[in-house]
């Protein structure tokens, strides 16, 4: 049993908190969130350090580095800065494109995406913002040496600014898992459109509309109507990379709110020796570490390809709800200042909200928590 | 920045023993698994539960749920014939020499497994204090004999006016020679009927306050002790009041010298938050694993439980809530095999045990219904749980050993460096 982190990689995540703390301040955090305004330049420096490429195989160009690795690392830092860019996104879906072991994609498109050139998102739920594999709400049908997509996406993250879009959708009849594709879908095919609504958050929820979008044969991932597999796997990769995001994010808030517990006076006192504050700040802790280590699991067996559907889902299931927590009680012990967008602690608050919506909200999770427990053994 | 053990500076260490080299492993990987000679060690103990059924020894008192059993004589000097009560004690005293990850995986398969072990799962800390503390003599005269299950103690700390304000005690402990003549009144001594030792707080100078304490070993067959009964909220007489009329204690049980007991008291206090309660995380696992049992066989209206949404999804929230512990369990025993010190390790640990077995008893209440009330119908199927006493009892832990209050104190200020109140 080992619970501590390497030299290598506490080096690694001083140098990511670093560069996060130089290279995207709360400006950037609040220019995405108030005006959309993605920031390429900093994609492309981050792909100039290699980082895009971190749990990438060496063979492909990448570092080699494990799952884990780019979770506690990049990850974690890039949820503490509140980084508004597809990190998550692109890289479960680099590592799905890989998982497919269809070689022509990978050479083709990692090195792209490896070098910043090419922003990749998952588009994986339907309008009720649910993910599984009946895979409702797009049909791929084969016309010719294309397939045309109908029907829609919801919930897309950065769908706008991605390059491409990774999604599902069903080729052959049926409500199992049989039947699914998964393309690459360029986001500038003609016959596709972004709806847009602003969320209650700021952030953009973006549906991509399929009006006959042509995709042809080499847009397939894997094989045709055996694509359950793959997506699936992709999905675990991007629970474990936000529960990730969200550890980095949780543990702010909770510096944030020791900060302020230990420099505010009120009553003659620092508000943090009233002992209501105290043991808002003793849960925080626990749940803090809760998220941590639930993640720290999830990623190592996702890292090391161990079976782990149970594991990801108890890590997404717990960081969805414990995300939600810590935001509420860093909010709350702030007092009105944090119930603002001013304050860096409101930010991570709204950021707990988003992050529930992409892929799947933890129903999904939950679902697979009992089926695992309660399935005849 | 964040308490002494809370940050990312943590230097690389590795525990001697986990030299197992995993051929899916990275280097330095984070990694909750267990070294192959600590899962043989695991089977070694599943292997004994398996040919000696804990439920096939006698038991002498009433379950209290916490995840160590019943008391039975005879199940404690059985596990003390193999070795098991001194597991961690040194070689030359009569123990194993393993590290503490040994027993918290044999306190996991004994919580699992319902074994009755109230009879010594305090021995650890008693070991762990004359390791530390005690003399020479002391040593010798007393691990030995806790190691082989002879020697069973009791905790003698709080007093009617010392409960989470444990250091103001007011038992004292007058010097007289080679003895002391200690007289004084304790409370909430859970089992001291069963025991044949106290570990007793007592005061030598009351006007140092708590630094004028000092812990005695206390023979529990001298004369001028009375124990009295007091009857819990679930009927059982599991804890006494101990009234002491100057009872002769030789200096030779003082431990530590005199005015010692803070260095010895707070440490193990930390230590037993843990360890008490080290083994009630694996027994609401296995509480948990019999409810499933108990749905998947159990029909209500035609349906078997495990298919309703309602029970599958107050499941799956336990299910998360009893990995977690788990894994923050298995993430304080890391740091005692390591060396290091708890700061708010051990009190995190207690609260999650004590909600989550108070959450457990709860919802199975609710699933299973009326049954769960009666005393005497085991309402899990063959599992003899009853849950209407598991929520009774859940209530009684967040009390004992520290209230949660106190776990969340001492969470702020010693985990988070946050500042005491400045008095008006």
């Amino acid at each position: 049993m080992n619970l501590e982190l390497s030299e290598r990689q506490l080096i690694l995540k001083e140098a990511a908190r670093d560069f996060f703390q130089k290279e995207c301040p709360l400006s950037v955090v609040r220019d995405y969130r108030e005006k959309g305004t993605l920031d390429r330049q900093l994609w492309l420096k981050l792909a100039e350090l290699g980082w895009l490429g971190l749990a990438v195989p060496e063979k492909y160009g990448g570092q080699g580095s494990s799952f884990l690795d780019l979770s506690v690392t990049l990850l974690e830092e890039a949820g503490r800065a509140l980084l508004p860019l597809p990190i998550v996104e692109t890289l479960s879906g680099a590592i799905s494109l890989i998982e497919t072991g269809s070689p022509d994609a990978g050479a083709q498109l990692l090195p792209q995406i490896i070098a910043g050139k090419a922003l990749v998102v998952l588009a994986l739920n339907d309008e009720w913002g649910d993910f599984d594999s009946r895979s409702a709400g797009l049909r791929a049908t084969l016309a010719g040496s294309a397939y045309v997509l109908h029907g829609a996406r919801s919930l897309v993250p950065f769908a706008a600014d991605a390059d491409l879009w990774i999604t599902v959708a069903r080729t052959h009849n049926g409500t199992t898992e049989d039947g699914i594709t998964v393309f690459v879908v360029d986001s500038h095919s003609p016959g596709s459109s972004i709806d847009s609504h602003r969320s209650v958050t700021g952030r953009s929820l973006h549906k991509i509309i399929f009006d006959g979008t042509r995709v042809g044969l080499d847009g397939v991932l894997g094989e045709t109507g055996k694509g359950w597999q793959v997506i699936a796997r992709a999905a675990c990769f991007d629970a474990a990379g936000r529960c990730s995001m969200a550890v980095g994010s949780a543990r702010r808030m909770l510096e944030l709110t020791l900060e302020m517990a230990k420099t505010r006076v009120q009553f003659g006192q620092l508000i943090g020796s009233f002992q209501a504050i105290q043991h808002q700040c003793a849960d925080m802790l626990i749940t803090v570490d809760g998220m941590r280590y639930a993640t720290y699991q999830a990623a190592g067996f996702l890292g090391r390809d161990q079976p782990c559907e149970k594991q990801i889902s108890i890590a997404r299931v717990c960081c969805s709800e414990s995300y939600k927590q810590v935001a509420a009680s860093a909010v709350r012990i702030h007092g009105a200042v944090g119930f603002t967008r001013d304050h860096e602690v409101g930010l991570h608050f709204l950021s707990a909200q988003d992050q529930e919506l992409p892929l799947a909200h933890g129903d999904f999770y939950r679902r697979t928590i009992a089926r695992e427990l309660l399935s005849s053994r | 920045m964040l308490g002494e053990n809370y940050n990312d500076r943590l230097i690389f260490s590795q525990d001697a023993e986990s030299s197992h080299v995993n051929a899916l492993m990275a280097d330095n990987e984070l990694d909750f698994s267990l070294t192959s000679e600590q899962e043989e060690f695991r089977k070694e103990v599943l292997r004994f539960v398996a040919e000696e059924p804990p439920s096939s020894f006698p038991t002498q008192t009433e379950n209290e749920c916490f995840g160590f059993g019943c008391w039975s004589y005879e199940f404690t000097r059985r596990v003390g014939q193999k070795g098991w009560i001194g597991t961690t004690f040194p070689r030359e005293y009569g123990g194993l020499g393993l590290s503490p990850v040994h027993q918290f995986i044999l306190n996991e398969e004994m919580a699992y497994h319902k074994a009755p072990w109230a009879g010594h799962f305090f021995a650890y800390t008693v070991g762990q204090a004359l390791t530390k503390k005690g003399t020479e003599a002391q040593k010798r005269a007393f691990l030995p004999r806790l190691a082989s299950g002879e020697v069973q103690f009791w905790q003698a700390l709080s007093e009617p006016d010392a409960g989470s304000d444990l250091l103001n005690c007011k038992t004292r402990a007058v010097a007289k020679g080679d003895r002391y003549l200690i007289t004084g009144q304790k409370t909430w001594g859970s089992r001291a009927h069963r025991a044949n030792h106290a570990w007793l707080l007592a005061s030598t100078r009351p006007e140092l306050h708590q630094k004028g304490l000092s812990m005695f070993l206390l023979d529990m067959k001298t004369p001028g002790i009375t124990l009295r009964p007091i009857i819990n909220l679930a009927g059982d007489a599991s804890f006494y009041e101990l009234y002491l009329d100057s009872v002769e204690v030789p200096r030779e049980n003082l431990i530590g010298g005199e005015n010692s007991a803070l260095q010895i008291v707070i440490p193990s206090l930390e230590a037993d938050r843990f360890w008490a309660r080290s083994a009630r995380i694996a027994y609401c696992r296995r509480v948990f694993d019999d409810l499933i049992a108990w749905a998947k066989k159990t029909k209500r209206n035609g349906l078997p439980v495990s298919e309703d949404p309602v029970f599958r999804h107050g499941l799956t929230e336990l299910a998360v809530e009893i990995e977690v512990s788990r894994l923050l369990s298995l993430r304080t025993v890391y740091l005692m095999a390591s060396g290091k010190p708890l700061t708010y390790e051990g009190s995190a640990t207690k609260i999650m045990a004590d909600e989550l077995g108070r959450r457990i008893a709860q919802f199975a209440r609710g699933v299973i219904g009326p049954d769960c009330l009666d005393v005497d119908v085991p309402s899990c199927g063959d599992s003899e749980v009853s849950f209407g006493r598991e929520y009774v009892y859940s209530i009684g832990h967040g009390l004992a050993g520290g209230t949660l209050e106190i776990q969340k104190n001492t969470i702020a200020t010693r985990g988070l460096g946050l500042p005491a109140m400045k008095a008006a």
